[in-house]
């Protein structure tokens, strides 16, 4: 009996220990994690000679804050605004796009559905980079290039994903309601407008959350087709700042670098904090879990 | 198949000649976008590798000849052996770290929902941004890793500017780009196992160890299958904006990829051609390996059972 107790004590005292070690472990793991963006923002707090110096400062001995208005003169409002315009461009036509669709296709009954479906699974078997140079070429014959459609409608058009994933979701909504708000005399548009899209706020929610993080931080599109400043995006302003070596003596010095970097990531870390639960869904595909 | 039969979708039996205008509406703007921005860019892209091309002459169909070309160009087999590299040392790598700190994380504890967000980070951040921090991170005389490195009394090596470690350092950042994505995809699997199974082995006196690789790694197989193929697809893909924006191939096309090499003949020799050719290739070495990876996984289902 007391031999039980002793060992019940010494597995519990033994759990404990375990724990401790496991939550340390992660706290380390998880700051070891963000380390290069602690480093980052508290860079981007000090002045040229303390971001650069030897041995690396992990926190500025004296703020800074006149880093981010440099940071702000080299990317320009410009360009902030450009970012937005083409984030919101892309995940309100992918949207409306994926979404119509993706309703056709799993509540209104027609022969060549399951042929259709099966059409936005092709890109799944083929490699997409063989198309950046075709796609350039379309965008250039249609007289796209430097316009807001060139920089968005061809990214716009990769809906497959979306139209899938809103397919999936419709496939198990109930019928009855669409039927009821049918015999009700309501047109197509309406149904949707007023009884799909209210209910179906977590695919919406995961989709929109994974699309503007993917269209914020595309590079290689949007560099290629905006070539003018009207319509350069922020990590195609950033970029050079990386090529051109980032050392003390460039153009733009570390510390302002930094704030730029911090500056252009702000929105969409914002974004990731207050959906993070969408962007996982996403990721983790259950898009429609409620 | 499980699918319902037509009469009973929905209300709607047949559709009239109104369902059939906003079908239309609904599908048509969708399908003529991806036809024209995906499909046929798609398709005209794989037709290209057929053919020869410099965007100023007519377009000149010679069959199979730049496949021909690839065995003897001397940039193509340095290429192809760096996108291997880059594999081998990204890969394994994530999936092991990913799937080890989604099994630390995946656990009912005080403030862990904040500790996650931590491991989450770097998901959001674009190359640029990566690309500003890793460089200042891997700087050789002033950077933080070589700073941490000679803690531990390690000479730190050159980085991005040396031949060797060029590619490593890429590999660092890449994997640390794609360590979110692995961990949530592990996360989400791991909180699919039944709790029963875990409590089951937890009373059968497994240690930690054993619980871990023995009940939540094979738990988690269709994860880690998944998991193989976007990391392979990621380290492939990656080294080219990576290296347009940090290394430009260099030092000495040390990091010049199999895609960076596609992108610097379209965009540099103007090879249209040709570049397709080379990413044809790409594609293709990815299929096998994806193919490769399928069958294992049945294999090791088979055998499970």
């Amino acid at each position: 009996m007391s031999n039980d107790k002793v060992k019940k004590k010494a597995f519990w005292t033994n759990k404990r220990a375990f724990d401790a070690i496991r939550y340390t472990a992660i706290i380390v793991l998880g700051l070891l994690t963000v380390l290069p963006i602690i480093f980052l923002v508290s860079g981007s707090f000090m002045s040229i000679a303390d971001a650069s110096s030897y041995p690396p400062k992990l926190f500025p001995p004296t703020l800074h804050p006149e880093n981010y208005a440099k940071a702000f003169d080299y990317l320009t409002g410009r360009t902030i605004i450009n970012s937005f315009i083409f984030v919101m461009g892309i995940l309100l036509c992918q949207l409306t796009l994926s979404m119509t669709a993706g309703f056709a296709l799993a509540k209104m009954p027609f022969k060549y559905a399951s042929a259709v479906v099966g059409l936005f699974a092709i890109p799944m078997f083929l490699p997409t980079n063989v198309s950046v140079i075709p796609l350039y070429l379309v965008t250039f014959k249609l007289h796209l290039l430097n316009t807001w459609g060139g920089m968005i409608l061809p990214i716009v058009g990769s809906t497959a994903f979306g139209t899938l994933l809103f397919r999936q979701f419709f496939v198990n909504f109930p019928d009855g309601l669409v039927d009821a708000a049918r015999i009700d005399g309501a047109s197509w548009p309406r149904v949707m407008l007023q009884i799909v899209v209210p209910l179906s706020k977590p695919p919406i929610a995961s989709y929109s959350a994974i699309t503007f993080l993917t269209a914020w931080n595309m590079y290689i599109w949007p560099l290629l087709v905006g070539t003018k400043d009207t319509f350069r995006v922020l990590t195609v302003q950033l970029a050079p700042i990386v090529q051109g070596g980032g050392g003390v003596y460039s153009e733009v010095p570390p510390n302002v670098a930094y704030a730029a970097a911090f500056i252009s990531s702000l929105p969409v870390m914002v974004v990731f904090l207050f959906a993070q639960r969408w962007f996982i869904n996403a990721i983790a595909g259950t898009g429609n879990d409620s | 198949m499980a699918r319902k039969p037509k009469e009973t979708i929905g209300h709607v039996k047949r559709l009239d000649k109104n369902d059939k205008f906003w079908l239309g509406m609904f599908l048509i703007p969708n399908l003529s976008m991806y036809f024209l921005f995906i499909l046929i860019p798609s398709v005209v892209g794989v037709l290209l590798s057929f053919c020869e091309w410099d965007l100023l002459h007519p377009v000149k169909w010679i069959g199979f000849e730049n496949y021909r070309r690839i065995p003897s160009d001397e940039m193509f087999n340095p290429s192809l052996i760096i996108s291997i590299k880059f594999l081998l040392l990204g890969v394994v790598p994530t999936i092991f770290i990913g799937f080890l700190v989604a099994a630390l994380i995946n656990w009912k504890a005080r403030g862990i929902a904040a500790i996650r967000v931590l491991f989450f980070l770097p998901l959001v951040l674009s190359t640029a941004v990566a690309g500003i921090v890793w460089s200042a991170i891997l700087q050789p005389e002033t950077g933080l890793m070589n700073a941490m490195l000679s803690l531990i009394g390690i000479p730190g090596p050159m980085w991005l500017t040396d031949f060797t470690w060029a590619l490593p350092g890429m590999t660092i950042i890449i994997i640390w780009l794609s360590l979110p994505l692995v961990i949530i995809l592990y996360l989400a699997g791991m909180q699919r196992i039944s709790p029963e199974i875990l409590e089951a082995a937890a009373l059968d006196g497994a240690n930690v160890w054993t619980r871990v690789w023995q009940i939540i790694f094979p738990c988690v197989s269709s994860t880690t299958a998944l998991v193989i193929v976007l990391e392979i697809l990621a380290f492939l893909g990656s080294p080219l904006e990576v290296a347009l924006i940090m290394t430009q191939g260099g030092p000495l096309d040390a990091t010049t990829s199999l895609g960076y090499y596609a992108y610097k003949v379209a965009f540099d020799q103007f090879e249209i051609g040709y570049s397709a050719a080379i990413i044809m290739v790409q594609f293709f070495f990815f299929l096998i390996i994806a193919l490769i990876v399928i069958a294992i996984r049945k294999k090791f289902k088979a055998v499970s059972k």
